[in-house]
């Protein structure tokens, strides 16, 4: 099922990226050595809590980052490496061959422009289109994600529209110019039950129809489980575990993974006690050494408090940063 | 059979609209809360679930006194509330608490958490500051937190530190019912399962009765005994969790389950998608509100208004095509 | 958008009425206006005379019928002072008050605009603190103060440019740029602060990640989004295009509705005094409304209801 040995849409290696707090010029480590790919037509999942450096790799893909941050390492994308490449080259690859939508489609659009305006924009900036073949392009793009007609609404503003209405829009501004990368920051975090289904259904479906390979950014393992093919979990900035998305469910390797699949509701007897984690992320500016879940491990030893563990290989590409990932 | 905590009768709240300069007729109004009832048992943890617009944040203010009820009554361990005089009301506003979804805007960030914690007491004025400092660090302890957090401000603590700030100050004048809008959202999901636990381990020590608002379904299916399901102001359907989550009878709440994520890769359902326009609570569709987005809709829907029926299941279902509760079922 | 149109006429119409009555009603009751216009040792007959002549001995209401009357006609009366039709003085002075508060507006404006832009831009650089600090002058000295300075500066010890009189184009530069100061220091440090609040959007941050160039971000859906509240404020500065000139008209002795206004205060020259008040009062309404109408099309929500 995981056949990554295809040539990837995109491939991330030992990803750093460091940030200055503005509070106090304190330099934080946000992504510390991530490693992952993404091949066509599939999807990943990146999960993890807040502050875990999931959102800041997403950005750093497309080096959407405030201009304090630093980032090393490499990410192979079309032939080239984008951690290299200059603001202007990146600005030309951002909507035409890496697409980026956010949070809340509600906020998405800037409201004193039409939305046909706003669709426009990646069509002219980058693939010159004007008149008549803009406008076919246009209609064509609202009919793929299936807004009927396509004519008055391409007229419309923003707060003219329903939630759902403005997720497809987001969604065919997305795809406008046919990318090859799309990735969804925390996609479905702001919405209601069944906004938040239609949302990953759309981006499947686009994922499907187009090829696309996909990065969904999310804290929900309840959005992995729906659309997502390989899943990277991130704790403190690291990969702590990643592999196809039904192993890490069925097992998961990391006691951080273990931990987040079992304090799901879900998963618990109603009523009874749902196991939590004790304690609080480690400061990034400030980075233990040795594993960085260590102080609130419940297998922890006195190995991983010193030493930073391995990558340990299993079956199938499922793959677990932990000194004692191969129990049980 | 003890009285129930809390019991809601044919709550309204509606709001005028802006009408037109030259308007005739009826003013327009929002009808955001129409016609609801419900009861909690004491100690039970009640689930009130729908999507944004469905009124149940309006009707938490309107429990809380934050708004005036339009019509309908509102009962606290028997007692009329609309009725009280003053001293009853006081009584109710000090029973009843609540704690919101946000715990970054929802404590005053220029007070010590003291003083946030201890806010209801010092406005009743009937306790002497010791005595409230004491009770103010009985509570820390209660909710897990340091005994030095009080002399600190909200912006020292971590999202779920606050949200027990709030807990505690929800505690403080010693409530019955607790009225959690939302309590985990804000939250990371390990910090969630604390605070659920949290909230489970008060109840059970003090007795206390929850209303729990929430969209996130798994969390009320985890928590809650009886559930209710709101669409545009009314509820659709009612009974407990085992019944309305594992079995709904209302298409809209057949389409809300449907929609919700699964747990395991391999436990992808099939969604029941909703279609056609979202109406407004300023003008809701005549008979069936939820008629013009219902898989199953009939001609006959758009005429009459159903009424909550108990159906086969044994929950309480306001559709005219849910299987009825046959006389075998009731008995 | 018409019912908004409506509605906002509706309450123009209003709110001029009711200052028409204000008027009326203030004048009357500051004492006996008679006190004022006849001379010191006029005599009880000379003083019953003019009286009628005012129409003053007539009932209150049929005062103010004939008021409303007249006034709709552009009837105040005559000038005690000068004994010419009231109305028609204050009129003749408009043209010189609106060139000074139009250019003056003009140039708050744009430069207001400009200067909040880049401090937006170059927020927390040397130029940013620059822009604030003349903002935080400009709306702290009195406008008469820095009327004066500049009269001393730029007219007697440099020589540059001429002080007092509406003679030709040169003489309208410091009474402009003078009144121009403090709106440009508001619109500078609103425009700024919108600015630095639409950085935040989300949609700026999905902008950026579709490629859009830079300059358009900025330009074109910043600033646009930025002027929304910047407009509130442009339409009140305004609205004191035609009485807000008082000061600087002094200063600078410009011939304009501002003078004459205080001129006829000073001389209690009560049919002037109404006839200006009512001018002003008229063209704030006015300028409000028209301001207000704007708002529909810079704001899409606003115009689809």
């Amino acid at each position: 099922m995981t056949d990554i040995s295809a040539q990837p849409v995109i491939r991330v290696e030992d990803l750093h990226v460091s940030l200055r707090r503005r509070r106090d010029g304190a330099t934080i480590h946000a992504v510390n050595g991530v490693n992952f790919s993404v091949g066509k037509g599939r999807t990943l999942g990146i999960v993890g809590e807040s502050g875990c450096g999931k959102s800041t790799a997403a950005m750093a893909l497309v080096r959407l980052l405030p201009k304090s941050a630093e980032v090393r390492g490499a990410i192979h994308f079309d032939g080239r490496d984008l951690a290299t490449e200059s603001q202007a080259a990146l600005r030309r690859i951002r909507g035409r061959k890496i697409a980026m939508i956010f949070q809340d489609p509600m906020v998405a659009l800037d409201p004193l422009f039409t939305v046909g305006d706003q669709l426009a924009e990646p069509l002219r900036e980058h693939l010159d289109l004007d008149g008549e073949a803009l406008h076919a392009r246009q209609v064509e793009l609202l009919q793929a994600v299936g807004i009927s007609s396509p004519e008055a609404r391409l007229k419309q503003y923003p707060h003219q529209m329903s939630g759902g209405m403005l997720q497809r829009i987001v969604g065919a501004i997305a795809i406008a110019c046919n990318p090859e990368l799309l990735i969804a920051d925390e996609p479905t975090t702001a919405l209601d039950p069944t906004a938040q289904a239609g949302y990953l259904e759309l981006l499947e479906r686009l994922s499907e129809t187009y090829g696309l390979a996909l990065i969904v950014v999310t804290h929900d393992m309840g959005v992995v489980s729906r659309i997502c093919h390989d899943v990277m979990v991130m704790y403190a900035g690291q990969t702590v575990e990643y592999g196809p998305v039904r192993a890490i469910f069925d097992q998961p390797r990391h006691p951080y993974t273990q931990a987040l699949l079992a304090s799901i509701p879900h998963a618990v007897q109603p009523g009874a006690c749902l196991p939590t984690i004790e304690g609080q992320p480690p400061d990034l500016a400030a980075l233990p050494p040795g594993c960085p879940f260590a102080a609130r491990c419940p297998k922890v030893v006195d190995r991983c408090l010193a030493e930073a563990p391995p990558a340990v290989e299993f079956a199938g590409g499922q793959r677990a940063l932990c000194w004692r990932a191969d129990e049980r | 059979m003890t009285t129930p905590i809390l019991e809601v009768r044919d709550l309204k709240k509606y709001y005028p609209a802006r009408a037109p300069l030259f308007h005739r007729g009826e003013r327009p109004v929002v009808r955001a809360v129409d016609g609801v009832s419900f009861t909690i048992a004491e100690g039970e943890t009640f689930g009130l679930i729908g999507e944004s617009g469905c009124g149940k944040t309006t009707t938490v203010r309107t429990l809380l006194g934050l708004e005036k009820v339009t019509s309908g009554t509102i009962r606290f361990a028997g007692e009329d509330v609309q009725d009280a005089d003053q001293a009853g009301w006081r009584r109710y506003r000090s029973s009843v608490q609540a704690v919101f979804q946000d715990p970054y805007s929802s404590l005053g960030p220029r007070m010590r958490v003291w003083e946030i914690i201890a806010e209801p007491l010092l406005t009743a004025g009937k306790m002497s500051k010791a005595d409230i400092k004491a009770r103010v660090a009985e509570l820390l302890e209660v909710v897990g937190l340091p005994s030095d957090a009080g002399e600190r401000f909200p912006h020292e603590f971590s999202g779920g530190q606050r949200q027990r700030i709030a807990i505690a100050r929800g505690l403080s004048p010693q409530p019955r019912l607790l009225i959690l809008d939302e309590p985990v959202s804000a939250l990371d999901v390990s910090i969630r399962a604390q605070i659920l636990n949290l909230l489970q381990a008060l109840q059970d020590k003090f007795g206390l009765s929850y209303l729990l608002i929430s969209h996130d379904l798994d969390i009320v299916a985890h928590m809650c005994r009886n559930i209710a399901v709101m669409y545009l102001g009314r509820i659709v359907e009612t009974g407990t969790v085992a019944q309305v989550r594992d079995n709904p009878q209302h298409p809209y709440a057949q389409a809300l389950f449907s929609a919700v994520l699964p747990p395991h890769p391999d436990k992808i359902k099939p969604r029941i998608r909703l279609t056609g326009p979202q109406p407004s609570p300023l003008n809701p569709p005549s008979g069936c509100r939820f008629r013009t987005r219902c898989p199953v809709v009939q001609p006959v829907c758009a005429e009459i208004e159903p009424a909550l029926e108990q159906t086969c299941t044994g929950s309480r279902a306001a559709c005219l095509f849910a299987p009825r509760a046959s006389q075998e079922d009731i008995d | 958008m018409g019912q908004y149109i409506l509605k906002r006429l509706w309450r123009a119409l209003i709110t001029l009425i009711v200052i028409s009555m204000l008027i009326f009603v203030i004048a009357r009751v500051t004492g006996d206006p008679i006190a004022y216009l006849a001379s010191e040792d006029a005599s009880e007959q000379e003083l019953a005379q003019v009286r009628a002549q005012l129409g003053l001995d007539r009932p209150i209401y049929v005062q103010y019928a004939l008021y409303v009357g007249d006034a709709l006609r552009g009837d105040f009366g005559n000038s005690l002072r000068y004994n010419r039709p009231a109305f028609e003085m204050v009129l003749q002075r408009l043209p010189a008050t609106i060139q000074l508060s139009l250019i003056a507006f003009i140039v708050s404006t744009v430069l207001g605009i400009m200067m909040g832009v880049l401090a937006a831009l170059r927020r927390d650089t040397w130029i940013d603190g620059a822009l604030r600090l003349l903002a935080v002058l400009g709306q702290s000295a009195p406008n008469f103060w820095i009327g004066i300075l500049a009269i001393m500066i730029f007219g007697v010890h440099l020589q540059w440019l001429p002080t007092s009189g509406r003679v030709g184009p040169e003489y309208l530069i410091l009474p402009a740029l003078t009144l121009a100061l403090f709106s440009m220091a508001s619109v500078m440090r609103l425009t700024r602060s919108a600015m630095l609040e639409t950085q935040t959007q989300e949609y700026v941050k999905f902008l950026r990640a579709k490629g859009v160039r830079e300059s358009q971000i900025i330009f074109k859906h910043m600033l646009r989004n930025a002027l929304v509240p910047v407009l509130a404020v442009l339409g009140i500065q305004l609205s004191h295009l035609v009485g807000g000139t008082v000061i600087i008209e002094i200063v600078f002795n410009w011939p304009g509705v501002g003078r004459l206004m205080v001129e006829a205060l000073l001389n209690s020259d009560l049919p002037l005094i109404q006839a200006g008040v009512m001018l002003i009062a008229i063209s704030v309404v006015l300028v409000n409304l028209l301001v207000d109408l704007s708002y529909g099309l810079v704001d899409p929500r606003i115009r689809i209801e």
